[in-house]
């Protein structure tokens, strides 16, 4: 597992000072890269004081009882991704920039971005019981810590101190917006759970659950703080169709990366979406090539060679190229509509980040 | 005078509030407790400033309990619901299962169909959804309607089209959106541990994983309709309010000691407090501050919401405590 640890601090702890502290937080998979301090627009050191001011309070309002406290508190230790806050802090200073001149973060903005990482985490503790997934981010995964029962509680704790900040922003249509990801996270997963018959109708419901399992959060928050910074609708638009690209994008990269080798990993990809029967974007365009792809995709890739199979059709057929173009086309709207903001650092670095996600693919 | 009417409902449906509560085979010392604690809530709705005229606040009437056994209670209890439901003017034994039709419902009912013949916990918790809509399991959403009413709405000149049997659309949907949060609870619960030692069998282990899988998906499921029921309420204090009830609740299933399937046990330290206090948040919590988010819609002032969260929270334990 590639995830660097540059900072050997761990745990949630209130920070004395945030910029004192070097706690450099990676904003996407980049191994070998260090965040540039002199690169004005780098996603990762723009918003560095932001999230780390962020993880500190969000660690301060999931204190409770030791054992909840514990468990609510483990994915919260700075050393995930972080690409939603990221992609959230940048966006409001773009907007605010380009709205009113002055990219300072609003309290209620950096709440959003909160919100949106408990919101993600929460949902990251269900799939992992859904899943039966035994680890997480390279370490143990909650459930395999603690049992179902309890993950699946402290899930729901999570989701439900996220609402309770969420709803003290005090601003109803952003709880609106928010709400309506909740529902988008669960109907991806039951997309998941069933698969359609008819070969045409399957891309179009892989790209609607990608929408709704990944993109949604991005896209939703991004359009939340275009809202509290007073942006019209056709400003929250611009917003949330960069944050729809970028998350889509996003997942079409993960899900390529799931047949390839990355240069830091040792031994195989993991072709975990096969093991776990679901037919990606590399898949589904395999399929024009290999007709035999269909029965296996509907039998969920069951069968004993089932998933060998297929990952020697994907890396036989041009799947996985096909996906990279699609990846491509999506950042490419994505800067489209970003560039019509006004010119920003920030808005810059939204730029800079869709050159990153095609880049985790070298 | 307008005003007393609402109080003047609730005093009468008070019997029939004492019914549902009193439903149950329980110790005498239990239904003494259960007595009080309805007697203050009512002698607190009764003494409200605004009907000094009533007599509700100044004698509590003498309640009668009898040592019927429990099949003759149990007409009785179908009769306060229906009784209650009229009222209200609304079937609650529907309120969760509207949410029930959907897409993704069916597509539950259909993987649960994998689960028959399982020992997984979430098929009981469907079978009691389903057959017996009737039971107390829809009573909560019925006393956050029975409140609405009693508590009445502040502006006469709003249109009583809006609100059948005097119970506002957003009244309605808080109902619904309680309901759906405690079924969606009630489901978490059913999760399982699945350590390999319980359950050595393959074919076992994989049944309580999918069930596990279900049991999942549909809280979720559950839990978002609330939230998105509660964000159309357009009201940030309501959905504050209920969502702290349920971090409440989660908070619950942490107090106090557990066996490896996650059953609670007795601890050295039991006593009426932690009772009280685990018991406040495992079950009054929500009850009460949907009684208090239910007359805070209306528009209704600090102290009524204040006593609407008390009443919820007795009513509550009162039910606990015949658990």
């Amino acid at each position: 597992n590639d995830e660097l640890r540059v900072c050997p601090c761990r745990g949630g702890g209130p920070r004395s000072s945030p910029s004192g502290h070097h706690h450099q937080v990676r904003s996407l998979h980049e191994p070998g890269r260090q965040p540039d301090e002199s690169d004005q627009t780098d996603p990762a050191s723009l918003t560095q004081d932001d999230l780390s001011n962020m993880f500190s309070d969000i660690n301060k309002r999931l204190r409770s009882i030791d054992e909840l406290q514990e468990i609510s508190k483990y994915y919260f230790d700075g050393q995930g991704k972080a690409v939603r806050p990221v992609i959230t802090v940048l966006m409001s200073r773009a907007i605010n920039s380009h709205l009113h001149n002055d990219h300072r973060l609003l309290q209620s903005q950096q709440q959003v971005a909160k919100v949106a990482e408990m919101i993600h985490t929460a949902s990251l503790v269900h799939d992992d019981v859904i899943d039966a997934a035994d680890t997480r981010r390279g370490k143990p995964s909650v459930n395999f810590l603690y049992g179902q029962r309890k993950a699946v509680m402290a899930g729901d704790y999570i989701l439900s101190v996220a609402s309770t900040m969420l709803a003290q922003i005090r601003n109803e249509e952003v709880v609106v917006v928010l709400a309506q990801v909740l529902a988008d996270l669960v109907q991806g997963e039951f997309m998941q759970l069933g698969s359609k018959e008819n070969e045409n109708e399957r891309f179009a419901h892989y790209l609607k659950k990608t929408f709704k399992k990944t993109a949604s959060l991005i896209a939703y928050s991004c359009k939340a703080v275009a809202i509290l910074s007073g942006g019209d609708e056709s400003l929250q638009e611009v917003a949330f169709q960069y944050g729809r690209n970028i998350g889509i994008a996003f997942q079409l990269v993960d899900d390529l990366l799931d047949f390839v080798a990355s240069s830091n990993q040792l031994g195989k990809p993991s072709a975990m979406d096969l093991k776990l029967g679901l037919a990606t974007a590399p898949v589904l365009f395999a399929c024009e090539k290999f007709p035999e792809l269909n029965p296996m995709i509907m039998r969920r890739f069951h069968e004993p060679g089932d998933v060998v199979k297929a990952f020697e059709y994907v890396h036989k057929s041009d799947g996985l190229q096909q996906t990279q173009y699609l990846a491509r086309q999506h950042c490419q709207e994505a800067i489209r509509v970003i560039s019509s903001l006004k010119p920003s650092q920030e808005q810059k670095a939204l730029i800079t980040i869709t050159d990153k996600i095609i880049h985790r693919l070298k | 005078m307008e005003c007393s009417r609402p109080w003047e409902r609730l005093h009468k449906n008070r019997h029939k509030l004492w019914d549902i509560s009193s439903q149950c085979q329980e110790t005498i010392s239990n239904r003494r407790h259960q007595m009080t604690l309805l007697g203050k809530c009512c002698q607190q709705i009764g003494s409200s400033p605004k009907n000094a005229a009533l007599p509700c606040g100044q004698n509590i009437p003498k309640m009668k309990y009898s040592t019927v056994t429990a099949q003759q209670k149990k007409p009785d209890w179908n009769r306060a619901v229906s009784d209650a439901e009229k009222i209200v003017g609304y079937p609650t034994s529907y309120l969760t299962l509207r949410s029930l039709f959907s897409d993704e419902m069916s597509n539950i009912a259909l993987h649960m169909r994998k689960l028959v013949g399982s020992s997984h916990p979430l098929l009981k918790t469907a079978k009691r959804l389903i057959y017996n809509g009737r039971n107390n399991m829809q009573t909560r959403g019925l006393i956050v309607l029975l409140i609405s009413k009693a508590a009445g709405h502040l502006d006469p000149n709003e249109l009583e089209q809006d609100k059948p049997a005097g119970v506002s659309h957003n009244q309605r949907s808080l109902a619904e959106i309680t309901e759906m949060i405690h079924t969606a609870h009630l489901i978490h619960k059913g999760v399982v541990n699945l350590s390999p030692a319980v359950f050595s069998d393959g074919t076992t282990l994989q049944d309580m994983e999918f069930g596990n899988k279900i049991a999942i998906l549909s809280g979720d499921y559950l839990l978002a309709n609330a939230c998105t029921g509660l964000a159309s309420l357009r009201n940030t204090h309501v959905v504050e309010l209920v969502s702290t009830a349920i971090s409440d609740f989660m908070e619950a299933e942490f107090i106090g000691e557990f066996d490896t399937q996650g059953n609670p046990m007795p601890t050295a330290d039991f006593d009426i407090n932690f009772w009280e206090e685990k018991n406040f948040k495992a079950a009054g919590s929500l009850m009460a501050k949907s009684c208090k988010a239910a007359v805070l819609l209306a528009g209704h002032g600090e102290e009524l919401q204040e006593r609407s969260f008390e009443f919820g929270c007795k009513i509550a334990l009162a039910w606990q405590s015949n658990n």
